[in-house]
C-alpha cells in the first residue's frame, strides 16, 4: 500500500529525514517509535502534503502512484488521514459542519452523492458514541475548548466516520489519560481490516499495549534504525532507546 | 428633471429648491425649527473632505459626483410590502419605501397608549410629543439649536444638515411608561427601481420609564441603482427601559448608504444592538450614544463586511457623562478583494463618570494582501476609577488551520472559505433572535462565494 524509499526531508535547510525506508501492506498496523527529534512528527506530516517541508530526494509511492504529485485534500480523498498530534482549534466553525464538509468531499471525489443532513446526523450519532464522544461536543466549534483527551476523540471520531486506506496517528496518545487511551486503541483496533493499513507514532509503549502492532519501527536521527515485531517494543520499555542508537553508532 | 445631466451639482441644485421652498419662518412646530436650523446650518456647512480627521480614511468625493435626483421621490406601488419581511418573524411591521413610511398592521391592536406612526403624521397629530423628543437624541441641547450641537462627526455635519434639511418622512414609535411589547418591531428600509435617487428619512423611537422592546430594522433595495439614502435614528430611552435593536443594512452593490444612528439613555436603562454592515458600495455608519443617568447599559455587537471593492466605515462615539454607566462595543470586520474598511471607535468619559466600565474591540480577517482596514480605537479618560479597554487587530487566515482542514479533503478555496465564515459567526452567534442569527449566516456565506465568484470568474463548479 505504501512505499517509501530512501526519503530524505529538510525543514528550513535542516535535513530531518537522512534516508528513511519504510514497507507498508494492507490490513497491517505499524508503529514507529524513537526518542524525540528523530523525525516522527516530521514523517507524519509529509505524508499528510503539509508545507513547509522540502523533499530532496527518495519516492513515496502510495497505492501504485506518486503520493508527493498529490495536494493534501487529494491525498485524502485517495484515502490516507493522519491523526494530529496538536489538533487545531476552530472558533466558529461548528463540529458538526466541519465533520458533513469533510464526509462529503469525500464522497464527491468518488463520484458518490452527497449524504443529507438528517441520514449524516443519524450516522455520526453513532460514530460519536462509538468513541465515546460527548454528543453536545458535535455541535460546538471544532476542538474549541475541548480538553486534551476530547480533541483526541474527535480524532478518531473523524478517522471512524472517513474510514481511511493508510491512517497515520501522529502520537495521539501524548497527554491522555488510561481511559482516553483505551478509547483511542478500541477506535485503532475496531477500524483494523485486511483492506487497511495503519502508522501508529508514538514515544511511549503504552498505547501499543493496547495495540499490539504487527510491526515495530524504531525512528532515530531520521533512519529507521531498527524494525521488528511486538516484542521490540517490550525490550524498548526495559532498556529505552539508547542501546540501539549506541549499536548504530558503533 | 435634468437631475441627470447635472453630474456633480445635485446639492447645488438641492440647496437652490430649499432656498425657493417655504419654510414658515414663525413656526413654533419644533420639526420645522430643526429644518429652519438645517437650511440655513447646510448652506454654509463645507463638504467632507480627506484632510477632516473623521474623514481621513473615507474617499467621500464620488458621492458628489454622483447623477443623483433630488426632486421628490416617487411613491412605490402599494402592494407587495409583505415580501419584504423574509425572517419570518412575527412582528409589528413598518415598510419605508422610497422614503415614504408605512404601517401595515392594525393600530387598534396595539397596547393602549403606544403610537406607531409615521413621521409626517406625527408632526400633524402628536406634535406636542414629537417636539419633545425630534432631534434630542442627538444632543442634551432644548429645543434650540439640537442639529449643531450633536456630537456626530465634529468636522462635518453635512449629512445631517441635509437630512433635516426636507424633515423627511419615518418611523415614529411612542411607548409609554410600563408598556413591554412583545413582538419585535420590524422595519424594512426599501429603495425601488432603478433610478439614482436622493432617499432621506428621520425615524424616531421613544421609550419612556420601564417600557421595553424589540426594534428589527433591515435596509434593502430592489435592482442597481447608484441611489444615496441618508438615514437619521434617533433612540431615546427612558428610566429602566430596555431596547434591543438589530440593524442590517443589505443594500445593493452599486448604492450609497449612510446612517446617523443617536441615542440617549435615561438612568438604569438598557440598550443591546447587533449591527450588520453588509451591503452597499459605499455605507457609512455613524452612532452617538450620550448617557443622561447613571447605571445605563449599552451592549453593542457588530459585523463589517467589505467583500467586492466595497468601502464599509463605521464611527462610534460613545460619551459616559454619568458615573456607573457601562459600555460594551465588539465588531469583527471581513474584508476581500480591493475593498475597504475604516472602524472608528470613539469612548470618552468625563471627569464625573467615576465607576464607569467601558470596553471597545474591532477585530479583522483580511483575506487579499490589497484589501485595506483602518482601526482607529480612542479611549479618552478623564476619571480615575474606571475600568476601561479598547484594541484592534488585523490579521490574515491561519495556514495551520487551512491545512487541518485540507488533511480532511475540504478544498482549499472551502476551507478558507469555512474559516472566514467561522471568524465573523463567532460575532452572528450573539443574535439572540434565532430567525435573524439563521438569516445572517446564510446571507454571509451566499455574499462571501458572490465575491469569490467576482475576483475569480474562471474558477469553475
Amino acid at each position: 500500500m505504501l512505499t517509501i524509499k530512501d526519503l530524505k526531508v529538510s525543514v528550513e535547510e535542516k535535513e530531518i529525514l537522512k534516508g528513511l525506508s519504510l514497507q507498508v501492506n494492507a490490513g497491517e498496523v505499524h508503529a514507529i517509535m524513537g526518542p524525540h527529534g528523530s523525525g516522527k512528527s516530521t514523517l507524519s506530516h509529509v505524508l499528510a502534503g503539509k508545507d513547509g517541508y522540502q523533499v530532496n530526494s527518495g519516492s513515496v509511492t502510495y497505492k501504485g502512484s506518486d503520493l508527493l504529485e498529490l495536494e493534501t485534500e487529494e491525498r485524502a480523498h485517495q484515502g490516507i488521514f493522519l491523526a494530529m498530534q496538536y489538533p487545531v482549534e476552530l472558533p466558529g466553525v461548528n463540529n458538526m459542519v466541519f465533520l458533513r464538509e469533510s464526509y462529503n468531499a469525500l464522497r464527491k471525489a468518488r463520484g458518490e452523492d452527497e449524504i443529507d443532513s438528517p441520514a449524516f446526523i443519524k450516522l455520526i450519532r453513532e460514530k460519536a458514541d462509538q468513541v465515546k464522544l460527548p454528543a453536545k461536543l458535535l455541535k460546538r466549534s471544532v476542538n474549541s475548548g475541548f480538553s486534551g483527551g476530547e480533541k483526541k476523540r474527535n480524532e478518531i471520531l473523524q478517522m471512524a466516520l472517513l474510514e481511511p486506506s493508510l491512517a497515520i496517528l501522529d502520537e495521539t496518545d501524548s497527554g491522555l489519560d488510561i481511559d482516553a487511551l483505551r478509547i483511542v486503541a478500541d477506535g485503532v483496533n475496531q477500524l483494523r481490516s485486511p483492506d487497511r493499513a495503519m502508522i501508529v507514532v508514538t514515544h511511549y509503549q503504552r498505547l501499543l499495549d493496547y495495540i499490539k502492532p504487527d510491526v515495530v519501527h524504531v525512528l532515530a536521527d531520521g533512519q529507521i534504525i531498527k524494525t521488528g515485531d511486538f516484542s521490540l517494543v517490550k525490550e524498548l520499555e526495559d532498556k529505552g532507546y539508547g542501546w540501539l542508537i549506541d549499536e548504530e553508532a558503533a | 428633471m435634468s437631475a441627470g445631466q447635472n453630474q456633480g451639482e445635485w446639492l447645488e441644485e438641492f440647496k437652490q429648491g430649499l432656498n425657493q421652498s417655504e419654510v414658515e419662518a414663525n413656526s413654533s412646530n419644533s420639526l420645522d425649527s430643526l429644518r429652519r436650523e438645517a437650511v440655513e446650518a447646510l448652506m454654509s456647512e463645507p463638504l467632507p473632505f480627506r484632510k477632516m480627521e473623521r474623514w481621513r480614511y473615507t474617499p467621500v468625493a464620488g458621492l458628489f459626483k454622483l447623477p443623483l435626483n433630488i426632486l421628490k421621490n416617487q411613491p412605490a406601488n402599494d402592494t407587495g410590502y409583505e415580501e419584504l419581511f423574509s425572517m419570518g418573524l412575527d412582528s409589528h411591521r413598518f415598510a419605508v419605501i422610497n422614503g415614504h413610511a408605512h404601517f401595515l398592521g392594525d393600530i387598534n391592536e396595539l397596547p393602549a397608549g403606544v403610537i406607531f406612526s409615521t413621521m409626517h403624521d406625527a408632526a400633524v397629530k402628536h406634535e406636542a410629543l414629537l417636539s419633545q423628543y425630534a432631534g434630542k437624541a442627538m444632543s442634551q441641547q432644548g429645543t434650540q439649536n439640537r442639529l449643531q450641537a450633536s456630537l456626530v462627526n465634529k468636522d462635518s455635519k453635512l449629512f445631517q444638515y441635509l437630512n433635516q434639511s426636507i424633515s423627511p418622512d419615518g418611523i415614529f414609535i411612542h411607548v409609554p411608561e410600563g408598556i413591554k411589547l412583545e413582538k419585535p418591531v420590524e422595519v424594512v428600509f426599501f429603495k425601488s427601481g432603478n433610478q439614482a435617487d436622493l432617499v432621506q428619512t428621520h425615524n424616531v423611537v421613544v421609550l419612556e420609564k420601564d417600557a421595553a422592546m424589540t426594534l428589527h430594522e433591515k435596509h434593502v433595495d430592489e435592482e442597481a441603482s447608484q441611489s444615496f439614502c441618508n438615514n437619521q435614528l434617533e433612540m431615546i430611552i427612558g428610566d429602566n427601559a430596555s431596547l434591543q435593536h438589530y440593524y442590517l443594512q443589505q443594500q445593493g452593490s452599486s448604492g450609497w448608504h449612510r446612517q446617523g444612528m443617536h441615542r440617549i439613555q435615561a438612568e438604569a436603562s438598557r440598550y443591546r444592538g447587533w449591527y450588520g454592515c453588509c451591503g452597499s458600495q459605499w455605507s457609512r455608519l455613524e452612532t452617538t450614544v450620550i448617557f443622561s443617568g447613571d447605571n445605563a447599559e449599552s451592549d453593542v455587537q457588530g459585523i463589517q463586511l467589505a467583500l467586492n471593492g466595497q468601502l464599509s466605515d463605521i464611527h462610534l462615539d460613545t460619551r459616559h457623562d454619568q458615573p456607573g454607566c457601562h459600555s460594551e462595543q465588539h465588531f469583527r470586520g471581513l474584508v476581500t478583494g480591493k475593498s475597504k474598511i475604516v472602524f472608528d471607535g470613539n469612548i470618552t468619559v468625563s471627569q464625573d463618570a467615576q465607576k464607569t466600565i467601558a470596553h471597545l474591540s474591532d477585530n479583522n480577517l483580511m483575506l487579499t494582501r490589497n484589501a485595506e482596514i483602518d482601526a482607529k480605537p480612542q479611549l479618552e479618560i478623564y476619571a480615575d476609577d474606571v475600568q476601561c479597554s479598547h484594541g484592534t487587530s488585523i490579521g490574515e487566515l491561519d495556514e495551520q488551520s487551512v491545512f487541518y482542514l485540507r488533511s480532511r479533503g475540504i478544498s482549499e478555496q472551502q476551507a478558507r472559505n469555512l474559516l472566514s465564515i467561522g471568524f465573523v459567526a463567532e460575532q452572528i452567534d450573539k443574535i439572540e433572535l434565532e430567525a435573524f442569527r439563521q438569516y445572517m449566516l446564510d446571507l454571509l456565506e451566499i455574499q462571501l462565494q458572490a465575491a469569490q465568484k467576482q475576483e475569480n470568474p474562471d474558477d469553475g463548479q
